[in-house]
């Protein structure tokens, strides 16, 4: 099992490479960079550069070197264990997508006040915007759709199963920036229910750490429930297709006839077996952990790394662009690892040689 | 009824994953009281809707929130190039001169200045007693270092270094005086001082070090002479400024400007309605539905005004094209296109249509100069005259067997721009004239048009302080550098010689009275060539919280802030102030 991990960590290295060479080249095939956009679209040129000033800048940051020298020297910075400078912000790429909350050790705190220090940091990066809000997102999805699927596999045809399929299907048909701008509409601005702008309250930051959480969880709920709407009926249709299946197998057969209820049924035998499939959905949906929602994260003015990554291409900030595709592959691939290795220690028939 | 089975669809919907978070704070009554508008005049449309408050003088205190639409890149004046760090670091800083509401020259961190009597130097008297907002005395020596700093080559100014291209040398003669020396006499030199100023103890640096400045963590943590001191930076959130209690002018009434990081659109507008926010941009559609709704506008005061832009088609006129060379081809272009029209069905009645490059409300514009008229009988009638004939049973003009068709690029991101073009594409197939539209992502678009790769555009430009052609049509500007980049910024190669003499001649002019009649010329010539076809003068629109008072907008098209003093003249009565 520990030489398997191994390898595919090891495996992970050359796929992350061609990864990183694929976005660098379609990232510098964009024209531009990220000193010709200083203007912005539709405003017109009213400054205007002294074009040998202007090379002289580019070759400052090596901008006028071919792309695969340019490559070569971020995988060099990469390797020197940096994500590089953020040309626009023009400050380190940690910094930005961290909030350089890895500072926090080196800051010569005691440990527990650095732990928290970088906690704080980090939930307050683009990083931990994301994170916070996706993961509540994820839960709001496997929370509603895990026992509706559960329902309406164990009721097969009956009225709860047709209706929360249609009604399932009908959220996910509806498109997020729609519903994002009717719940503000409605909730925020008619209702004012709930506040549908960034991540805190203005002075949340003289709160105690509990009206801070429930200040959060307010901010985030409208957010977070468009990004979870839409894969309500993914999930609870995966869960009711793999419930269905395991409660056809023999040995579910074989427990009822023993007589055992059909409650000990469910919970000792089929949901336990159908564990595995629901694992991989798992593995599938973490990433969506670190990858910002464009669309949301913008409408609610979320400072995550979606709109982080939007703004990095409108500016051309390479070193931006690179650091959120190389962490989305990273989840990517680990997130797939930690499926397989949750389906081995789940399935003792599943062996990893 | 169908308005109350669609609230109890969206309840329920809500209900069922959100209910237990929602509880707390129950929903606030709207303010009721409808306030009817009570002036609108036709230029600077400004609705106040009452009661305004007779206080004298000005009362301190209370916050404005306002949006910015993405984080600022950076809080140094010299390194930032963008409009939206530009309103974050204008309240921190202050610049040597500023223009006021009529677009005039006024000092800030200058008391005054003079031109030498050859105008080959200009002398700035700087104001004594100026503190940085680290206790520190303000000096010509920063003036002189934020001038070095700008010019270093190590530094990534290189936006801001062209305005100071005829200046030969900046000195320092006393503490409190600099003396500006140019290479010759040139009149749209000034506003180049618009210049804010850094402190040289605060970001000094060894000479030939120009990186360290660019990576300065002053950049993110300012210390400015300005009205305002930055309290607190969340980045992506929201930037917290505090009135200046030392500023040279006496502090601003304003107790905090809090700048919150929203997207423009809906997003806003809501905050606004919520009282998130004190100000709000409008789109044609939002004004027309809100001025009407009593909710609304019972809090608001709403201002239009000229944006300082006008947007243009571009017509390549190098010859890389066998159309827009011939100026009775860009004239037919012009006849044909409905301009009114547009401004009229898309804008709203929000613009004027444009007869030039200088703007309509100031000096430099003739207002003899009249709009060509929409009339697609002429425009054949020239494109007839021009060879440019119908074949018959065709519906394409043809010269030489080759037709009129033609791509027009256009940036992607402004979707207003496509919106335009589908009506004048129509327009243009009314006089025998293709016109394909090409949407292309900004970068993409300003390489191909710097390039000159291209036979028409549609772009915005945006004015300067000084309403100087110069970049826009001196054939100079027109030149491709070897590696085929534009030099300069006429990327429709327009070529007058006696254009090229004017505005050489009212850029060596001071004489406000002398220089007014050569940019008339320079107008009236270029409404006859029409390099390109001007479209509109836009107007912006925009909702402010009518707590404040003493809210002004420069009809000179400077907007809400672009102009000195502006919201430092802001003020809340006591009694309706907000924490």
């Amino acid at each position: 099992m520990l030489g398997y991990t191994a390898r595919r960590l090891l495996l992970m290295v050359p796929t992350l490479l061609l990864i990183t060479v694929v976005v660098f080249a379609v990232v510098k095939l964009a024209p531009g960079n990220p000193f010709s956009v200083l203007q912005v679209p539709g405003e017109g040129p009213s400054r205007q550069m002294n074009p040998e000033d202007y090379q002289a800048m580019l070759h400052r940051y090596g901008l006028d070197r071919p792309w695969p020298v340019q490559y070569w020297r971020w995988l060099r910075t990469l390797a020197s264990g940096s994500l590089g400078e953020s040309f626009s912000q023009r400050r380190p790429v940690s910094d930005v997508l961290f909030g350089g909350a890895e500072r926090a050790f080196s800051a010569g705190l005691p440990p527990a006040a650095a732990a928290s220090s970088f906690l704080r940091r980090l939930a307050e990066s683009p990083f931990g915007a994301t994170v916070q809000l996706n993961l509540l997102a994820l839960l709001l999805m496997v929370a509603v759709a895990f026992p509706v699927g559960l329902r309406a596999a164990v009721r097969r045809g009956s009225a709860f199963d047709r209706i929360s399929s249609v009604l399932l299907y009908g959220l996910y048909s509806l498109p997020n920036f729609w519903v994002a701008v009717l719940l503000i509409v409605l909730v925020g601005v008619h209702w004012r229910l709930l506040p549908f702008i960034g991540m805190h309250s203005d002075g949340s930051g003289a709160m105690g750490p509990l009206a801070q959480a429930w200040d959060f969880l307010r901010h985030a709920a409208l957010p977070a429930l468009c990004l979870a709407y839409g894969g309500l009926a993914f999930v609870a249709r995966f869960t009711r297709g793999t419930i269905l299946e395991t409660l056809n197998q023999d040995y579910v057969r074989t427990a009822r006839a023993k007589g055992l209820t059909e409650r000990a049924v469910l919970r000792r035998h089929a949901i336990r077996n159908a564990l595995i499939p629901l694992l991989t959905l798992a593995g599938l949906l973490l990433p969506s952990l670190v990858s910002g929602s464009v669309i949301i994260e913008e409408i609610f003015a979320w400072p995550g790394l979606g709109r982080l990554f939007v703004q990095a291409i409108y500016a051309r900030d390479y070193p931006v662009i690179l650091a959120e595709s190389v962490l989305g592959a990273v989840a990517v691939l680990l997130s797939t690892l930690a499926a397989d290795l949750a389906c081995a220690a789940a399935d003792p028939r599943v062996r990893l040689t | 009824m169908g308005a109350r089975w669609w609230r109890g669809l969206a309840w329920g919907a809500v209900l069922l994953l959100a209910g237990s978070l929602c509880g707390c704070s129950g929903g606030q009554p709207k303010p009721a009281a409808p306030a009817a508008p009570v002036s609108v005049s036709p230029l600077d449309r400004t609705v106040a809707f009452l009661p305004r408050y007779e206080h004298e003088p000005p009362e301190n205190g209370g916050t404005f929130t306002m949006a910015l639409p993405v984080d600022p890149v950076t809080l140094n004046p010299i390194l930032a190039s963008d409009r939206v760090s530009y309103m974050a670091y204008k309240w921190i800083f202050d610049p040597l001169i500023d223009m006021d509401a009529d677009m005039k020259p006024v000092g800030v961190l200058a008391q005054s200045w003079e031109n030498s009597p050859d105008d080959r130097t200009t002398t700035f008297h700087l104001r004594k007693g100026v503190l940085w907002q680290d206790g520190k005395p303000f000096t010509a020596d920063d003036v002189l270092f934020s001038y070095h700093a700008a010019m270093d080559p190590a530094v990534d100014a290189v936006q801001l270094r062209p305005a100071f291209d005829q200046v030969a040398k900046v000195e320092k003669v006393d503490d409190y005086t600099v003396r500006v020396t140019w290479k010759e006499p040139y009149a749209p030199g000034l506003s180049a001082w618009v210049f804010y100023i850094i402190p040289e103890h605060v970001y000094g640096y060894a000479k030939g070090r120009g990186a360290s400045f660019n990576q300065s963590p002053a950049n993110q943590a300012p210390v400015g002479t300005g009205p305002f001191r930055l309290e607190e930076w969340k980045r992506g959130d929201r930037l917290v400024l505090t009135a200046n209690d030392q500023y040279w002018r006496g502090r601003p009434h304003l107790d905090r400007l809090i700048l919150k990081v929203i997207p423009k659109g809906q997003t806003q507008l809501a905050a606004y309605e919520t009282g998130q926010l004190d100000m709000a941009g409008l789109s044609a559609e939002q004004w027309d539905q809100l001025r009407t709704d009593p909710a609304f506008a019972a809090g608001a005061s709403i201002f239009e005004y000229y944006a300082r832009q006008f947007f243009y088609l571009g017509w390549n006129m190098d010859g890389s094209n066998p159309f827009f060379a011939d100026r009775r081809v860009r004239q037919a272009m012009t006849y044909a296109l409905n301009r009114q029209g547009v401004v009229e069905s898309i804008l709203g009645g929000h613009g004027a249509v444009a007869t030039g490059p200088f703007y309509p409300m100031s000096w430099s514009s003739d207002p003899r100069v009249k709009p060509y008229p929409y009339d697609p009988a002429k425009a054949a009638a020239l494109l007839d005259e021009a060879g440019w004939k119908l074949p018959p049973g065709k519906t394409i003009r043809e010269k030489n067997g080759k037709a009129f068709s033609f791509e027009c690029l256009v940036p992607a991101e402004v979707d207003m721009f496509s919106r335009w073009l589908e009506v004048f594409q129509q327009d243009l197939k009314r006089v025998g004239v293709d016109m394909r539209i090409r949407k292309i992502e900004w970068s993409a678009f300003l390489d191909r048009t710097q390039r000159h790769q291209f036979q028409a555009y549609l772009s915005g430009w945006g004015l300067g302080d000084d309403p100087d052609p110069y970049p826009l049509l001196d054939s100079a500007q027109a030149k491709l550098l070897p590696s085929g980049m534009a030099g300069g910024q006429n990327d429709c190669s327009y070529a007058n010689p006696e254009v090229d003499r004017l505005i050489g001649e009212e850029e060596r002019t001071f004489d406000l009275k002398a220089r007014q009649p050569l940019f008339w010329q320079i107008q009236r010539l270029v409404a006859e060539d029409q390099p390109m076809t001007f479209l509109f003068w836009p107007t912006q629109m925009v909702a402010v919280k009518n707590r404040f008072q003493d809210v002004r907008v420069s009809r000179a098209g400077y907007g809400m802030f672009t102009w000195y003093p502006s919201l430092l003249d802001w003020w809340v009565p006591k009694e309706i102030q907000k924490p």
